[in-house]
């Protein structure tokens, strides 16, 4: 990590408070403080409710927010233009059902620039072979699995070249197999681009084996209650998940977890 | 399509043919079909002839409540306005009898094609705009959610989802509204014309010519028919994303 720079991300004190209608005030997120170096990968877990979610809309300026600070690149965010730097990846693949592989992933590409440069055609289709898809590009979403339509939506989350990609549990929808492979393919990518990312899951292994770092956030009102640093060697592949060391984090952050869950049940 | 239509309304015309024929039922009241088929073979030069005013009438008319209809869809699906203070008027208006508004029509618009066409118009629209309305809304939130994030404008949205997601609809709508279109224009026709399968209808009725009256709404019902195809042709090709079993559900097949 570096001094010098300002990180990618920096939250400071982040509280959110908001009224559901005709009811008491709710504190989602309670002081929390997250710094993103550029290039790295974080991951956000915690249980339903924490607040995860709500944190990569503030970062996305998708909702404002009630006190603290967040700035990007150390521009306070709501001065930053953030159109075209940052991309968002969500549980469902959110295609539209009448284009091709291929022109879902330059959907970005055409509502950014309008127009669809020779040089974006020959990025989507890097992406697409870097996920699989490069003899798929004609098929219409219907003719794909639900693993494949999530990494037509990775390669579109691509295509713009962002600066940071916030995944809301991009793999939650998938079956378990298909989960541990888009998770070693995202790895792989991941190690390619180096685009900085940030991951909102409940999967601890996941965050284990894609993340420089994990973020535990408690149950509502959201708090950071650990920022563990995982010093597994890069670059990784799935062999790590049989190390002594992979267990070793996945255990601890677990047990982070464990009083929380708890807790939310009473 | 399949043979089966063909062979009910077969079966349909042996059994009029039959009870005609048994009963004694005078050809004024309701001719043999045989009759009406000999009407229609000897005197199709004339029916031809009435063809094409009644086509076009149908056809501009249809048209014109295609590019109104999806018009007023958009502010009607999109804005509180449109919802609120639009949409109330447009149902208020389709409780009035189009058929009674005809006459005002040509007092207006004289005896040309002119009146035929706006009262096509009138009749065909309203299925048009529901319809539409109904896709512009029916888009996934989640899925204009994240257009926002990619900083899409409503005009995005609007071009490149909510339209493309009210196509299905659109054509629903169509094709219920060009057979409206095609009864505005012999409604229209009956109230004052010199040309067209409405006016051959009403003069044939006029001398009591029942055989040729039938004939000439054969020939309305085969343009009906004909119109119907062209728009789930157009259908096809515009929706062939659709995975077959919806298209097939939705009429396409």
């Amino acid at each position: 990590m570096t001094t010098t720079a300002p990180p990618r991300v920096r939250i400071d004190g982040l509280t959110m408070t908001y009224r559901p209608k005709k009811r008491a005030e709710v504190l989602a997120l309670d002081g929390v403080d997250v710094s993103i170096a550029a290039n790295s990968f974080v991951s956000v877990i915690g249980p339903s409710g924490c607040g995860k979610s709500t944190l990569l809309k503030v970062i996305s300026k998708v909702v404002g927010f009630t006190d603290g600070r967040v700035e990007i690149d150390g521009v306070p965010i709501a001065q930053a233009d953030l159109t075209g730097r940052l991309s968002f990846m969500f549980q469902q693949p959110l295609l539209l059902p009448w284009r091709t592989v291929l022109d879902n992933v330059l959907l970005p590409v055409q509502i950014l620039r309008r127009r669809v440069r020779p040089e974006d055609r020959d990025r989507a289709l890097r992406l697409l072979d870097l996920v699989g898809l490069g003899s798929s590009l004609q098929m219409l979403p219907h003719q794909l699995s639900g693993g494949m339509k999530q990494r037509v939506a990775l390669a579109r989350a691509l295509v713009t070249e962002p600066e940071i990609l916030l995944m809301d549990e991009p793999f939650g929808a998938v079956d378990e197999i298909t989960r541990e492979t888009l998770q070693v393919e995202l790895l792989r990518i991941w190690q390619e681009t180096r685009t900085t990312i940030v991951l909102v899951t409940h999967h601890v292994e996941e965050a284990v084996l894609l993340s420089d770092r994990v973020i535990v956030m408690s149950a509502r009102p959201g708090r950071v209650v650990v920022d563990q640093e995982i010093d597994l060697p890069r670059p990784r592949d799935e062999s790590v998940r049989e190390t002594e060391a992979f267990h070793g984090l996945v255990d601890r952050l677990r047990a982070q977890l464990r009083p929380d869950t708890r807790e939310a049940q009473q | 399509m399949s043979w089966k239509p063909f062979a009910l309304t077969l079966g349909l015309l042996v059994a009029v043919e039959l009870a005609v024929r048994v009963f004694g039922v005078p050809a004024y009241l309701v001719p043999p079909p045989t009759e009406v088929a000999v009407e229609l073979v000897e005197r199709w030069d004339y029916f031809a002839a009435n063809i094409p005013a009644t086509l076009w009438e149908t056809w501009a008319g249809f048209l014109i409540a295609l590019v109104v209809g999806v018009a007023l869809a958009v502010p009607i699906a999109l804005t509180r306005f449109g919802d609120q203070a639009i949409m109330p008027i447009l149902v208020a208006t389709q409780s009035v009898p189009k058929t009674a508004l005809a006459p005002i029509f040509v007092i207006w618009f004289g005896f040309g094609f002119t009146p035929k066409i706006v009262v096509a118009a009138l009749l065909a629209f309203f299925p048009i705009v529901v319809n539409t309305v109904r896709g512009l809304r029916s888009v996934d939130p989640e899925i204009v959610q994240y257009l926002r994030t990619l900083g899409a404008h409503p005009w995005d949205i609007l071009r490149r989802l909510r339209f493309p997601t009210s196509l299905p609809y659109l054509f629903a709508g169509m094709k219920v509204s060009i057979s409206l279109a095609i009864v505005g224009a012999i409604v229209g026709e009956f109230i004052g014309a010199d040309e067209g399968l409405g006016h051959v209808i009403l003069r044939a009725i006029n001398n009591f010519d029942t055989g040729t009256m039938f004939a000439a709404l054969l020939v309305v019902s085969v343009i009906g028919v004909l119109s119907y195809g062209v728009i789930a042709l157009i259908e096809k090709r515009v929706l062939s994303w659709q995975p077959d079993d919806v298209s097939a559900a939705a009429g396409g097949a």
